[in-house]
């Protein structure tokens, strides 16, 4: 057994309980295929840094998991035919990333608290975010002058 | 957003606590150019295993659309 982890975008027209529904058929998928949920964590929806099939935004959902690697393969094919999720990313972790997580388990989960605080708060802000882009973009067009 | 470090002591050798996560695209911007591109060694100051850690979490952003390929596409 390995620990993955998956993070995937969600179509934007799927909120709340449909989110969950498509969640729990992915969760379903790890565990009738022998592996075992560490975490889920819905990020909420964001604006993405490109269009993927002509959408503009995405619900992100971090899962961490434990399965064979054999799954993986079978997993990947099966996310690709699934019409509701737009892209996905499957990512080993390290034995190193793994150690370094047990020893600031605890510290994480009082963070994830807070960080959930600040999703929410993002999603609000989400709308404001087109101006802040350009800000930024201008910024570095400008540091870029002075190097 | 360029993060110029002229006294050439790597960002995360120096700081053990700063991690390099993809998920983290906001503090990845800091060594992408205008354009969106990854500044290299030579300007950043990291080491050669932060960059390579680095390049590899830009690239995992990327791909799950978290960080553009190219700022220039739209505009």
């Amino acid at each position: 057994m390995k620990q993955y982890e998956i993070l995937f975008i969600v179509h934007p027209n799927y909120e709340d309980n449909r989110i969950t529904k498509i969640v729990n058929n992915v969760k379903e998928k790890i565990t009738n295929n022998g592996g075992s949920i560490i975490n889920v964590d819905e990020m909420g929806k964001k604006k993405l840094a490109y269009k993927i099939n002509n959408q503009r935004y995405g619900s992100y959902v971090l899962i961490n998991f434990e399965s064979e690697p054999q799954f993986i393969a079978e997993f990947k094919k099966w996310l690709k035919i699934q019409s509701q999720i737009l892209a996905k990313l499957i990512v080993k972790l390290d034995n190193k990333d793994l150690k370094e997580d047990n020893k600031k388990g605890i510290k994480e989960e009082e963070e994830k608290t807070a960080v959930s605080d600040e999703i929410e708060k993002e999603e609000e802000v989400a709308e404001d975010k087109k101006s802040d882009d350009e800000n930024i973009e201008e910024e570095s067009t400008d540091q870029n002058k002075e190097a | 957003m360029a993060f110029i470090n002229k006294g050439k002591i790597c960002k995360f050798c120096e700081n053990r606590d700063l991690k390099i996560d993809y998920k983290d695209y906001n503090s990845l911007k800091k060594f992408l150019n205008s354009q969106g591109k990854i500044i290299p060694r030579r300007v950043t100051g990291l080491c050669t295993k932060h960059q390579r850690h680095l390049v590899k979490a830009v690239k995992r952003a990327r791909n799950i659309a978290l960080l553009p390929y190219s700022y220039n596409l739209e505009n």
